[in-house]
């Protein structure tokens, strides 16, 4: 069995030979590049920085693929290939789950502890304000934890790959938390801007939304008893909800239009730019929720595959 | 810091029982779903050694 | 084709052979519009203001409550696993199915909304929207549906299931829907939202019966 595994990893790997933390790190120094960048920038739009740091993130793609071809493509090859794998997603995952907890501690205690004590309070909404460094992640991760789920859907669908079913039922559970704490946080700040802790907003009604998709797909994953079968149902739902979540978001926004209601942001009135010394701590909290993210869905992934994988061999010696 | 004391930093103005009930909350759902997670491991973990140490004594037998 | 057409005939006639089925929803559509004016108050004003959003809200549990039995009198008879051996694409099939439960569910439900409409207190000149708005909007609520009804069809207390799987799924018809006839009450341009509906209509018929398929496929253990 080693001895394969050997000779499958330098056929696949060819002349690129890199360490698997490797990745990892470049990773982590890339978004400290971009954090930055936009700290010592200007004031920027929100907008701004979603749009610098796709571009940002697919220039660096774009040229390391062109310069490094081998090393880029044989290297998704393989992490296609042996993520693909229950038995070598668990390995690497037990590689990776202790940096991972490590960075989402700091840079979540960093965000949190930055935006509530040091940095400043808003010019309108006061120090109410500071709970956009809980909420905007929240939210943020929710909907991208909706559209990782369509993409798993998808692979799972299409390939019938088992991880990707799994993968969307590690997602789930936490993506719904989430969505919940955007409402939560969402009304608590609605308070004292709106004077009420619900309104009929239109990112609070899509947020709410949102939550009501998770449960579908938790429920429906917890009706179906077969995990093979379960796990298809919920794939097949996922990608149905990712087209409908894009409509939703324009009717919703249609809806509010036509009923006149509050268009008070958390960034204070619409297409004001916010502060870096607001915008380093909001950033730092993002990525700090979203590296928490991924480490509850590798705890919940790793779970899910030593359950389903109970009868084979590599799972005994694992467990005892 | 931006605030002068602790005290400050607990009231926040007028917005401190806000802007901390929401931190709390919100922090112990996080915690709460991340326990929830790990505590969901170790009990697969503990019955499936259970379950392989009953396999391999029937084994035996 | 021929699938088509052949399941078409055979869910027409299977309907008139148990009427209740049908006319069931149309009761159910009928009742729940009753019972507002009831609940709330028969005051004309107020029962304008709402009009659009109970009608809408009343047709799309009718039609979703209607989907429950859609793949489920074929799974338990094992129809269903014969039209997934069949030679035939499933794509047509899933189809036929739908227009017939449309036909016999859904039009009765457009045809008769102008009445409810009326009661309502809604004026006469909008009345027209409302039944090209439900024209267009319940063909998709059907489709939409219908990927959760293929989804739980195998599973006990489905039904509850179905509830929650779609509804969220409903949400930008009934908005667009009941838009659309608020609109028409403030006599605002009513085409560009029953476009869109359209549009919701166009990618639910071209993409929706694939999922079905699917969902049947999956439901079924294949």
């Amino acid at each position: 069995m080693q001895e394969s595994r050997a000779v499958h990893r330098s056929q696949t790997t060819g002349s690129a030979k890199l360490p698997g933390h490797f990745y990892l790190i470049s990773l982590v120094a890339l978004l400290a590049a971009v954090l930055t960048w936009f700290i010592w920038s200007a004031p920027v739009r929100p907008r701004t920085v979603w749009l610098g740091g796709g571009w940002v993130f697919g220039v660096a793609f774009y040229f390391g693929a062109l310069r490094y071809p081998d090393l880029y493509w044989r290297t998704l090859e393989r992490w296609y290939h042996e993520l693909g794998s229950p038995r070598y997603f668990y390995r690497f995952s037990g590689l990776w789950l202790p940096w991972l907890v490590g960075i989402a501690v700091v840079l979540c205690l960093t965000g949190l502890i930055w935006g509530l004590a040091f940095a400043p309070p808003h010019h309108e909404q006061g120090n109410s304000y500071r709970i956009i460094y809980l909420h905007v992640p929240a939210s943020s991760a929710a909907l991208m934890g909706y559209m990782a789920m369509g993409v798993a859907g998808l692979v799972a669908l299409v390939w019938r790959l088992k991880m990707a079913e799994i993968m969307i039922k590690a997602i789930a559970p936490f993506g719904a938390v989430m969505a919940a704490i955007s409402l939560i946080s969402g009304a608590i700040w609605g308070r004292p801007t709106w004077g009420t802790y619900w309104i009929w907003d239109a990112r609070l009604t899509s947020m709410l939304i949102l939550l009501f998709l998770y449960l579908g797909v938790i429920a429906l994953q917890n009706a179906i008893r077969d995990p093979r079968q379960a796990g298809r149902a919920a794939s097949l739902l996922s990608v149905v909800g990712v087209i409908n979540v894009v409509i939703v978001r324009y009717s919703v926004d249609w809806w509010q239009s036509l009923h006149q209601g509050s268009s008070m942001s958390m960034f204070g009135t619409a297409g004001s730019a916010i502060h870096p010394s607001m915008l380093a701590p909001l950033l730092l909290s993002m990525f700090g929720i979203y590296f928490l993210y991924a480490v509850t869905v590798l705890i919940r992934a790793r779970t899910e595959i030593l359950w389903r994988e109970r009868k084979s061999n590599w799972v005994r010696e694992e467990v005892s | 810091m931006y605030f002068d004391s602790f005290a400050e930093l607990w009231q926040m103005g007028v917005h401190g029982p806000f802007v901390w009930s929401a931190f709390g909350i919100c922090v112990a759902l996080i915690l709460l779903n991340v326990g929830v997670a790990v505590y969901q491991g170790r009990r697969v973990r503990r019955d499936l050694k259970r379950i392989i140490r009953r396999q391999i004594m029937q084994e035996k037998q | 084709m021929k699938g088509f057409s052949a399941t078409l005939r055979r869910e027409v006639l299977l309907a008139m052979r148990s009427p209740a089925e049908v006319i069931n929803p149309l009761f159910f559509f009928v009742v729940v519009v009753s019972l507002f004016p009831l609940a709330v108050s028969p005051a004309p004003e107020l029962l304008r203001e709402m009009a659009p959003g109970v009608i809408w809200v009343a047709a799309l549990l009718a039609v979703m409550l209607s989907l429950d039995g859609l793949f489920r009198t074929d799974e338990e008879t094992g129809v269903l696993d014969q039209l997934l051996v069949a030679p035939v694409e499933l794509y047509f099939t899933v189809l036929a199915k739908i227009l017939a439960h449309w036909l016999l569910v859904g039009l009765p439900l457009v045809l008769v909304a102008p009445v409810l409409g009326y009661m309502l207190q809604l004026p006469v000149s909008v009345l027209g929207t409302l039944m090209s708005g439900l024209l267009l909007g319940t063909p998709s609520l059907m489709v939409i549906g219908a990927i959760g009804a293929s989804l739980t069809v195998g599973l006990r207390r489905g039904s509850m299931l179905l509830a929650l799987l779609v509804l969220p799924l409903y949400i930008p018809v009934l908005v667009f829907g009941a838009g659309s006839l608020g609109r028409a009450l403030e006599a605002l341009p009513v085409n560009p939202v029953l476009a869109v509906l359209g549009a919701v209509l166009a990618l639910a018929l071209s993409l929706g019966p694939f999922a079905i398929a699917l969902g049947l496929r999956i439901s079924t253990g294949d």
